[in-house]
């Protein structure tokens, strides 16, 4: 008796504040909307984002697809495609799980796309820092209810969850959502560094979690079936990689080979092998603005005309 | 796995759920279960240690009421206890004692010195390590009787709610209470998850918030002098409190709320009018454990008063050091010996002293006044606990006395959250002064549903955005 007196007073007084805390949540959120920045002026993808808006391209990706946006290389891209571009990429390694969360926002706010394109690191299918232990891919988004939601229904740690609900405290969002190093892609790599290149690859390899590509890998059909529901095509696009035989690269290759022979809205190409030249790098990761305008005219260009890249090896 | 997260929320439902479940009888399996399964959860290895100390402490004990030849049973609580506290100083000291060492010989040009080993602490060493040495003195004395029961005694030594940072629980008080299958009981639970959130408000709101400035100001000591070396050293002395009280109370409250009753570990320490009674209020399983396993057996007060105070010096530097490996502690400790040989020498002259300034011995002034300086003199005394090392405890001191009007304080955190942290202590201190009369948890009661309720939840949202916004920090006394 008296447990079903405790158990009904926590239910009521649980429920309660579950209520309160709905309410004070929904207040909060979308109150941002207003601010709206363009995509080269912030590494924020909720601030770029319009609402039904429609997009010649989409863009997924890590920083490495980030730096296609920054330093003005926005306007050279859209100017090259001649259409509006949407660059939902996350500096900071944002990954799957990342991309996937964007990109449903992005549709959920009534947007919509001709041609997404993925561009693929390999290690985002394997390494949990690139997916739910990410720190960054949050971080200079406004609060919304939505994406609060998809957090806990997709089980995302605690931590990313309080670090997201910070960002309804932020007020300077030119600030936070400025990206930190602005004029790298203005550089070029003096000389491929095998050293250099072995350290990147070591790093990756310190995050790297075998058993990841059971969890991580499904979330491409997730994004391929938001990009089927919402009436696009989705590219996926191993990008140029100077680091040789990555672990775990042939699981990627197959998995995304697969995906694109299975359905009629996807395509695949490994291009990893090109561009392997240090004229189109400033680092031995990214893209300069000479890397950004030979993979814009040669891959993505291309692939908005239905064609094949026509970068070679 | 931390009182104030979800992971604990969740082992505490399951926990709870099993107790309700389980025959009264298997009781102590789930609750043995659970406590391993919580110990685990820091570094899974460690659990060796706690098993060795248990199995070590379990056979002694029976051995020595086996033993019928006093002898014997001196052999088996020598041993017990030094290889209890040998794990201890293994653990705890070995490389502090090395390097003091080393630095000792290479004044000497002695270069050739002992090693240093890379180990990491077992956390709650010092805390379970020490329950199981006071059970063992409490055997051979025939305090108590020796359970014979290893999976009732595992439990004793390892008890989830206090294993990590104490109280240190006694035998005679705890074992009886595991033995036993308490059923639910509407208000003990209630009252058990108000100390919770209480201990929980305190943990996360007051002292993590007030961790800020104390963290900045001790990480930049060469930054700072006058007003924010005084602040930071008042906001420490509340920090320490709230952080340990905080865990106490939640400790007590989750025991509670299973049915069990774990000792008081504080008692509003900051109004003591003595060090004397401070050491009646604060860490209080750890003071009375010190008093009859340390400083009784050494005499206590029924020597000779030279050798009186020389106990008290040992217990109080030995209890500094039993915090840890470093001269800040040992000077912690022996500051409060210092102060409290210090009362007992002069406790005629207080008194005459007394007589004239006050009508009354007490009045209110006088107990504020007596109040005010062991406030002060345990507020000094924490500088050193708190400092990383001697020297910047000293400097501290130095450079407390120069006040620069450029440096009031606010700034080293911003106005808005300088306020903040004087709201919290005003808080605190409005919640201590009643309590002084009557339990919180006991007013509370009085009070209409609506109000108590709203008290929860505000509360439980202070301590949700306190989670969120503030700076998460690692409970002070875990290290110990």
């Amino acid at each position: 008796m008296q447990i079903k007196r405790f158990v009904l007073k926590l239910f009521v007084f649980i429920l309660l504040n579950a209520l309160l805390l709905t309410g004070v949540l929904a207040f909060f959120s979308g109150r941002n909307r207003q601010v709206h920045m363009p995509n080269w002026e912030t590494e924020s993808n909720l601030l770029a984002m319009g609402e039904n808006e429609q997009y010649g391209l989409v863009l997924l990706g890590t920083s490495r697809g980030r730096v296609l946006s920054r330093d003005g290389n926005h306007l050279m891209l859209e100017k090259i495609l001649g259409c509006r571009v949407m660059n939902l990429s996350k500096g900071g390694g944002g990954g799957l799980m990342p991309a996937e969360l964007h990109l449903s926002y992005f549709y959920h706010r009534g947007n919509r796309a001709d041609q997404v394109v993925y561009l693929v690191d390999p290690w985002v299918f394997f390494s949990p820092i690139n997916n739910e232990d990410n720190d960054f891919f949050l971080r200079d988004e406004p609060f919304e209810l939505f994406i609060l939601a998809r957090l806990i229904g997709d089980f995302y740690p605690m931590d990313r969850i309080a670090s997201y609900l910070q960002m309804i405290a932020v007020k300077d969002w030119a600030a936070i959502s400025r990206y930190g190093a602005p004029g790298l892609t203005d550089g070029t790599l003096p000389m491929i560094d095998m050293q250099k290149i072995n350290q990147a690859r070591d790093h990756y390899l310190s995050k790297y979690a075998v058993r990841g590509f059971e969890k991580y890998s499904p979330y491409v059909d997730r994004i391929d079936d938001l990009v089927k529901r919402n009436g696009g095509r989705i590219t996926y696009v191993m990008l140029p990689m100077l680091i040789p035989d990555f672990p775990g690269m042939d699981r990627v290759d197959q998995k995304l080979k697969e995906v694109a022979s299975r359905q009629a809205h996807v395509s695949y190409y490994n291009l990893a092998e090109t561009m392997h030249d240090k004229r189109f790098f400033y680092d031995h990761m990214h893209f300069n603005k000479t890397g950004i305008e030979y993979f814009t005219r040669n891959c993505l260009s291309p692939l908005l005309h239905g064609e094949p890249p026509r970068l070679e090896k | 796995m931390l009182f104030n997260s979800v992971h604990f929320a969740i082992f505490f439902l399951i926990v709870s759920a099993l107790l309700v479940v389980v025959p009264p009888r298997r009781r102590w399996l789930p609750l043995l279960a659970s406590s391993y399964y919580f110990y685990m959860a820091w570094r899974a290895e460690h659990v060796l240690v706690l098993m060795g100390a248990t199995l070590v402490t379990y056979l002694a004990a029976l051995g020595m009421v086996a033993n019928s030849d006093p002898k014997r049973k001196k052999i088996l609580l020598v041993s017990c206890l030094t290889i209890n506290i040998g794990t201890l100083f293994f653990f705890k000291y070995f490389n502090f004692f090395s390097r003091s060492l080393n630095e000792a010989l290479r004044a000497w040009n002695v270069f050739a010195g002992a090693p240093i080993l890379d180990l990491v602490l077992p956390i709650g060493i010092s805390f379970y390590l020490f329950q199981s040495t006071g059970y063992a003195v409490d055997v051979y004395r025939g305090r108590v009787q020796p359970e014979r029961h290893l999976g009732l005694f595992a439990l004793f030594v390892a008890f989830w709610p206090q294993i990590l940072a104490g109280p240190i629980g006694r035998a005679e008080q705890l074992l009886p209470q595991l033995k036993k299958a308490p059923p639910f009981d509407y208000p003990r639970v209630v009252q058990g998850l108000r100390l919770m959130l209480w201990g929980l408000f305190k943990k996360v709101v007051i002292a993590d918030h007030l961790a800020v400035y104390v963290g900045q100001v001790y990480g930049h000591l060469d930054s700072y002098h006058g007003f924010p070396l005084i602040f930071a050293a008042v906001f420490y002395t509340v920090q320490i409190y709230c952080d340990f009280s905080g865990y106490t109370d939640m400790a007590r409250g989750a025991a509670r709320i299973m049915g069990y009753e774990l000792m008081e570990n504080f008692n509003l320490p900051y109004f003591a009018k003595s060090m004397r009674e401070f050491w009646q209020r604060w860490h209080i399983s750890l003071s009375t454990w010190f008093r009859d396993y340390v400083y009784i057996p050494l005499g206590g007060r029924r020597v000779a008063r030279w050798r009186w105070y020389a106990n008290l010096m040992i217990t109080f530097t030995l209890s500094g050091l039993w915090h840890g490996a470093n001269w800040t502690f040992i000077i912690w400790g022996a500051i409060h010996g210092g102060c409290l040989v210090l009362e007992y020498m002069t406790d005629g002259f207080q008194q005459r002293l007394a007589d004239r300034l006050f009508r009354d011995r007490n009045s209110t002034g006088h107990k504020m006044v007596q109040a005010g300086i062991t406030w002060t003199l345990v507020c000094l005394a924490w500088v050193f606990f708190r400092s990383n090392s001697a020297v910047d405890a000293f400097q501290w001191i130095g450079h407390m006395f120069l006040i620069d009007p450029n440096q009031m304080g606010i700034a080293v955190v911003g106005p808005s959250s300088f306020l903040l942290s004087i709201l919290l202590i005003l808080i605190l201190t409005a919640s201590d002064l009643k309590e002084r009369r009557i339990k919180l948890y006991a007013y509370l009661e009085r009070w209409p549903l609506p109000l108590r309720w709203s008290v929860y939840t505000l509360s439980l949202w202070a301590v949700a955005i306190a989670t969120i916004f503030g700076v998460r920090q690692e409970f002070i006394y875990f290290q110990f």
